[in-house]
């Protein structure tokens, strides 16, 4: 029954286009893959050596990790495409997910507070994520990594004038 | 106003307070340092022994009691410009500051002592992340009275005395008879967990009794049918005694009134709750039933509250409802409960393989141990518990079903028990649309509707249904003026 009305309040909010996000910040999703995979091949190999174990061994293993981290690099180059973000006038919206793809909205009037965060690296591009904490049970608030510094602000700007005003 | 019940300037409890707050710290203590006793009860020498508890004790309890005496006097509070204001800690100190508006409820409670002594305690719970709940253990009943009026007030305290004197619905009050008819119908298999779960916290820790319970479930196990069916018959009773005893001990004297703008639920045997639930704090509520209370017609109503960070607020469960008395709860919180035009929807077929998986792998799993164990009969137990899975299934999608009317949602579901949420769109906090690549081939999605107190998924709705839901929520919450909490 109230299908038909909808769409006229809404005119096609799935089909809006997204904004991607900061295209920075895929340096710093491969630089922290590059990081653990470097942490994980040093540990194996410390244990490798104290099990006195063949070369043969260390070539099969270290490949083997290389060949999945290239993997999941891969898939992260596929996702990072799909994560995007829209700020309208009461909202915010952030899609993502190659697998499971997802799309979350949280309305203004309902934002308790707003974090923003920066890890060493993206601190190196002048990157920032955003936290975004509703009151939801489950804590599953709104996570946006890689928007720059300014943006970033930008955005908690927008909102906190948009929830006291 | 009487002086003695001036909240202006720093007020401690009741005197009487020192007794019930002592009661509770020596119990707290026992139960949390009850381990350094036992070297004493290694000594043999029983005179020894006598002497050594006895000086072990007064010591103790001497100096909970100077613990208790400070504690006491430096737990103040007042209430100034809209804020209650808790003044706490003898070495470390608090001041904690809540405002009105921030209270999410008032409880009175009564333990045994404290109805022994004659003295309330006033639990005020809020729901901001910050703030920890209060629970002020002995007042008398006049200052507990008075303290809820000027909370409860909302700034301003005549309103609520009117509030308070205008005449008060009651909706339900439970009879002994209503209380057994609720045992009898309760998930008795549930029990049984916590009934297992109470003598092992009893007894777990002594290794001699586990090693007899090892040797008697051996024995147990290994019974034949007739046996195992004459301990059923004896269990059995045992279970609704049990869940007699909790339900009377939880509910006895069940009552629920409405007043304007607000709920009340007084319950209990030794330890009475009294809840003051305000209408507009109710994030949703959710109506359940089994099939041998749905056969009496008793259902249950839970009304789900904002949870904080610190302390997690229990829903406010009320038992032993008729329809009629559902109905009227429902109708006291919302407006517009007419699904007469409304569709009803289905969840895709997809849904049904998305349980089946789930439970495909936990028959797995449960095989797995069954390979494992010495015992190769128990495979024969796949017999009854993959059928049962199956009926589960079956239920689940038999009765999960989702309207819409023009301010609430109703989702029905359930398996053995069946229950229904009602949920009005702006208690929304975040929405979220989730779909795997599965899904996306045939078009459907999950929708993950969050509010503060409780997160509802509706599984397997069509993409362009789920849209369309997804709008209408955001929608509602954005142009709703009405507070959410």
């Amino acid at each position: 029954m109230f299908e038909n009305n909808i769409i006229e309040d809404f005119p096609a909010f799935f089909e809006v286009n997204f904004k991607a996000i900061n295209k920075n910040y895929f340096k710093v999703i491969s630089l922290n893959t590059l990081l653990t995979l470097l942490i994980i091949l040093s540990i194996v190999t410390i244990f490798l050596y104290i099990k006195n174990q063949d070369y043969s061994i260390y070539f099969i293993v270290h490949s083997g990790l290389i060949f999945l981290f290239s993997l999941i690099q891969l898939y992260a180059y596929i996702g990072f495409s799909k994560r995007k973000y829209l700020i309208r006038q009461q909202d915010i919206s952030y899609k993502k997910g190659v697998l499971i793809s997802s799309t979350t909205t949280v309305p203004f009037n309902r934002i308790q507070h707003i974090e923003i965060s920066e890890g060493y690296f993206s601190r190196q591009f002048k990157l920032a994520s955003l936290n975004i904490y509703t009151a939801g049970a489950n804590g599953k608030d709104l996570v946006i990594r890689g928007f720059s510094k300014e943006k970033a602000l930008e955005i908690k700007e927008i909102i906190t004038k948009s929830i006291n005003g | 106003m009487d002086n003695s019940l001036d909240f202006s300037a720093f007020t401690r409890q009741s005197p009487k307070g020192i007794i019930v707050l002592y009661f509770q710290n020596v119990f707290k203590f026992l139960k949390d340092w009850w381990s350094i006793f036992i070297p004493v009860f290694l000594i043999k020498n029983t005179a020894e022994f006598f002497e050594i508890i006895l000086i072990l004790l007064s010591v103790l309890l001497i100096f909970i009691l100077i613990r208790t005496i400070l504690i006491y006097l430096k737990y103040t509070f007042k209430i100034e410009n809209n804020h209650f204001i808790l003044k706490q800690g003898v070495l470390r100190k608090s001041l904690t500051s809540i405002a009105f508006d921030k209270i999410q409820n008032i409880n009175y409670k009564q333990n045994f002592i404290q109805q022994l002594i004659g003295v309330t305690q006033v639990d005020i719970e809020t729901a901001g992340a910050k703030t920890a709940e209060i629970s002020i253990k002995a007042l008398s009943k006049e200052k507990a009275e008075m303290i809820k009026l000027i909370l409860m007030a909302n700034r301003s305290i005549d309103q609520t005395e009117n509030t308070i004197n205008t005449d008060k619905k009651t909706i339900l009050s439970l009879s002994i008879a209503d209380l057994i008819k609720e045992s009898l119908t309760e998930n008795h298999l549930k029990n049984l967990l916590l009934l297992v779960a109470f003598i092992w916290s009893l007894f777990g820790r002594n290794k001699e009794f586990l090693e007899k319970i090892k040797v008697e479930n051996y024995d147990f196990f290994s019974k034949t049918i007739i046996e195992v069916s004459i301990v059923f018959i004896f269990v059995l009773p045992t279970l609704i005694l049990f869940s007699f005893v909790i339900i009377i001990l939880k509910h006895y004297d069940l009552t629920l009134k409405f007043n304007k703008n607000a709920l009340e639920i007084k319950q209990g045997l030794f330890t009475k709750k009294h809840q003051v639930l305000k209408i507009e704090k109710v994030q949703g509520i959710l109506i359940s039933t089994n099939p041998f209370k749905q056969f009496l017609g008793i259902f249950s109503v839970v009304l789900n509250q904002v949870s904080s960070d610190n302390a997690k607020v229990s829903p406010a469960k009320i038992i032993g409802c008729n329809k009629q008395q559902t109905i009227a709860i429902k109708n006291t919180i919302f407006e517009n409960l007419n699904f007469s035009k409304s569709k009803v929807y289905k969840p895709h077929n997809y849904f049904i393989f998305q349980l089946f998986l789930k439970k495909f792998f936990l028959i797995l799993i449960i095989n797995f141990f069954f390979l494992f164990s010495q015992n190769s009969y128990l495979i024969y137990l796949n017999l009854v518990i993959i059928p049962f899975l199956m009926l589960l299934i079956y239920k689940n999608f038999k009765k999960r079903f989702f309207k819409f009317n023009k301010n609430v949602l109703k989702v029905g579901e359930g398996q053995i028990a069946t229950s229904t949420i009602y949920l009005e769109y702006f208690k929304l906090q975040n929405i979220q649309l989730k779909q795997t690549v599965f899904q996306k081939r045939k078009n459907i999605c999950n929708l993950i509707i969050q509010t503060a107190s409780k997160t509802i998924e509706l599984p397997c709705v069509n993409i362009y249904e789920a849209q369309n839901i997804y709008n209408y929520f955001i929608l509602k919450t954005e142009t709703s003026n009405k507070p959410w909490m």
